[in-house]
């Protein structure tokens, strides 16, 4: 909650990309600075992914994740991608030639960059003091997860036992890296760990931006690119201490770069892709799942050239789940219950009278505006124009990897006998098992709507009206709106104007000085004796202040989370200045208000 | 890197598909579909941008306004008011081990089994065991029985009870 634990967090989410960096430079993702400024996003979730892999696997051979593995860890990581890249013979990266001058934007452009830049900022005010007191998960097992890995370095099986039973063999790849987040901050910090997910959702944002806005549009790519963020099922979700989120931009920036490398067949891309597909496994269970998808969407739209690409196709999948298998063995071995559905992998069909609910749910769930809003009608709709422009890869990618998708949740709900059919995310996970799937297609939307666009014949030149001219003309002073909008937002909420009318004022850091109560004249006053830790620790400033010839001490818990040793009922500061003279020579006591009974 | 262009698979302009006044016909229906795509989300990300913010901002001021407690622990349906919680915690040293244990009346309790799941979390780096000779108990619903051989440290009066075995 403090300055000090945002701080740590931003520098370790530096250091991840800076490892995921050395990485991507040695796959070949980029050549120039330029290159990795646009590519940011993708170099730092590569980073999240890689650091998820190799801590996974020295959690399993049995080596501690500490600050000083992980350290050497993501070292090894980065001179891995450099090793692989000077073997490769890519030249050091170089400033481009040109000059890099800001690009011109359009002003209706310009709107929505600025509302997805406020979108961020509000997203940053609403996760800094977040409670995980709602996010049943997140205190039931995430943050435990990594608690457990910041306090002892490992997993044993007595802690893994004790969590909820359907959870114990969930991959451990999240908590790990929030092991190493809680290292960054100096403490087990569940509130500041919020924050964490919104460097996750910076980076994904960046990575979409990296990865659409060279091949589309800004006037398609932008207005889509805020729908998505605003849709109310992610707006609930985006801070929320679960994995449903990260595994969602992992799974969402890999499907993207799959459906990439099959149109432009540059490696770096599919040999990203297959980092974060391992990621995604090692994520949450359901990516195991949504990584099929992807990967059977990939064999369908490549099926014209399967002779050059399935084989590549196929070793990338293999090769992103055995990089996951020593954690299923390592679960295994340890005796922790399968993370498999309730009626096993092939049980489903024990329970056929599921099915057709379990679909009717998902398919419900799926078009449910309230959740979604117009989000996967627009897909449906710009599959339909893809298809009519003719751009059959890209098409048959969205398509088999939806249908995929919806056949996946569905069997995950079938098979998972103890859920019922209801969209209560308390009884069903059906909205967050579709979370992620919507997010994918959400992101090939606009590769879909730029490729029909492009596609399609010139309609006959006209005169656009002038204030249709003033909208789309490109300038670099658009770029005003969104300074003034990144300025006006954390403007707005310091000075109290805001939608919700709310007071305003500078960001507070609460910490455990907020229980110290100042005096105030005319009310009574308590001598505080000193604060403690723990209930022995007070006892032992109990017993030093009744030496010092004070009486009638108290313990009292103070509502930060510490141990107030006091005297109470004293009726002014007077009153209490002969005792404060009494204890002054042994101890250092202060004068507070006394809230009274 | 060069970035890609546009796919050429499937140019409506090329001779293999129908003829050309049908070809700018389905054009023209195709970029009138992206023209309507992309309106319809940027209208709807418009609109719901200012809910957004609102519930964020709301959040936001709601998060600053809470005090230790909301921060730290669940609904009471998990934790009871956490008074018991906080005592465990700062009577344990770090190093402790705890049982949890379940009475005969643990069902007129009201606590849920999440109770026992968010203890294991909440007072990390402390182990929750089924072990017997952890000395520190978490007791729900305990009978006079149990009771008698702890020395209790502190309870809620609901059935939640924190002691120590009696050596």
């Amino acid at each position: 909650m403090t300055l000090r634990a945002i701080g740590g967090l931003a520098a370790y989410n530096i250091l991840v990309f800076g490892i995921g960096s050395g990485l991507l430079w040695g796959l070949g993702g980029w050549r120039s600075w330029t290159d990795l400024l646009r590519l940011a996003g993708v170099a730092y979730l590569l980073g999240l992914a890689a650091m998820m892999i190799v801590l996974t696997l020295e959690l399993v051979v049995g080596i501690p994740v500490t600050l000083a593995t992980a350290a050497v860890s993501g070292a090894a990581i980065f001179l891995a991608g450099g090793g692989i890249g000077v073997l490769r013979g890519h030249p050091r990266p170089t400033l481009p030639s040109f000059r890099w001058r800001v690009p011109r934007i359009s002003l209706f452009v310009a709107l929505f960059v600025a509302a997805i830049v406020v979108f961020l900022e509000a997203l940053f005010r609403a996760g800094r003091l977040a409670s995980i007191g709602l996010e049943w998960d997140g205190w039931a097992f995430w943050v435990p997860k990594a608690k457990a890995l910041y306090f002892s370095g490992e997993l044993d099986t007595e802690f893994l036992f004790a969590l909820p039973p359907w959870t114990p063999s969930y991959p451990p790849g999240l908590p790990v890296l929030h092991g190493l987040a809680f290292h960054a901050m100096g403490s087990a910090d569940s509130v500041t760990l919020h924050l964490q997910y919104w460097f996750y959702a910076v980076g994904f944002v960046a990575a979409v931006v990296g990865l659409i806005a060279p091949r589309v549009r800004p006037a398609i790519l932008f207005p889509l690119l805020l729908v998505v963020l605003v849709t109310p099922s992610l707006v609930y979700q985006l801070v929320s201490v679960n994995a449903d989120v990260p595994l969602a931009y992992l799974v969402g920036i890999a499907a993207l770069l799959v459906v990439l490398w099959l149109e432009e067949r540059q490696e770096w891309q599919l040999a990203t892709a297959t980092v974060l597909l391992s990621g995604a496994i090692l994520t949450k269970r359901e990516g195991l799942l949504l990584v099929a998808c992807v990967v059977l969407a990939g064999f369908a739209a490549s099926f014209r050239e399967r002779r050059a690409l399935w084989p590549r196709l196929a070793v990338a999948a293999v090769v992103a789940f055995a990089i996951t298998l020593p954690w299923r063995f390592w679960f295994t071995a340890k005796g922790l219950p399968s993370d498999g559905p309730t009626s096993g992998y092939l049980g489903a069909f024990g329970y056929l009278e599921r099915a057709w609910p379990a679909f009717e749910l998902v398919v419900t769930t799926f078009f449910d505006r309230e959740l979604w809003l117009v989000v996967p009608i627009l897909a449906g709709v710009a599959l339909g124009l893809a298809v009519v422009a003719r751009a059959w890869r890209l098409s048959a990618f969205t398509a088999v990897f939806a249908g995929a998708a919806l056949a996946a949740a569905t069997w995950a709900i079938w098979a998972n006998t103890a859920l019922s059919f209801t969209p209560d995310n308390a009884d069903n996970p059906v909205v967050r098992l579709l979370g992620t799937p919507i997010l994918v297609l959400a992101l090939l939307t606009p590769l879909l709507l730029e490729r029909a666009w492009a596609t399609a014949p010139r309609v006959p030149s006209y005169t656009p009206a002038r204030w249709w001219r003033w909208l789309v003309s490109r300038s670099r002073l658009a770029w005003a709106i969104v300074i003034v909008a990144a300025l006006g937002y954390p403007g707005s909420a310091i000075v109290g104007y805001s939608g919700q009318t709310l007071p305003g004022g500078l960001p507070r850091f609460p910490s455990a000085a907020d229980c110290v109560v100042p005096t105030v004249p005319g009310r009574g006053v308590r001598l505080v004796v000193g604060y403690a830790g723990s209930y022995p620790d007070a006892q032992i400033l109990r017993e030093r202040a009744r030496d010092a010839g004070l009486a009638n001490i108290e313990v009292g818990r103070d509502g930060c989370g510490r141990l107030r040793v006091f005297v109470d009922d004293l009726t002014s500061i007077a009153a209490s200045r002969s005792r404060l003279a009494e204890a002054a020579t042994e101890l250092e006591p202060t004068v507070e208000l006394d809230p009274g009974p | 890197m060069a970035a890609d262009h546009p796919a050429t698979e499937g140019d409506l302009r090329s001779p293999s598909v129908p003829p050309l006044e049908t070809a700018r016909l389905v054009g023209f229906a195709v970029r009138a579909g992206v023209i309507l795509c992309v309106g319809a989300a940027a209208l709807a990300g418009v609109i719901k941008l200012d809910d957004t913010l609102g519930v964020y901002d709301s959040a936001a001021d709601r998060n600053a306004s809470t005090g230790y407690r909301e921060r730290a622990h669940p609904q009471p349906v998990v934790a009871g008011s956490g008074k018991v919680l906080e005592d465990a915690r700062l009577w344990m040293p770090e190093d402790a081990a705890y049982r949890v244990v379940r009475g005969r009346r643990y069902a007129e309790t009201g606590y849920s089994y999440w109770a026992q799941y968010f203890l294991n979390g909440f007072l990390l780096p402390r182990r929750q065991t089924t072990s017997e000779e952890a000395r520190w108990v978490f007791c729900f619903g305990c009978g006079a029985a149990t009771l008698g051989r702890l020395r209790v440290f502190s309870g809620e009066g609901d059935g939640l009870v924190f002691g120590k075995v009696r050596s």
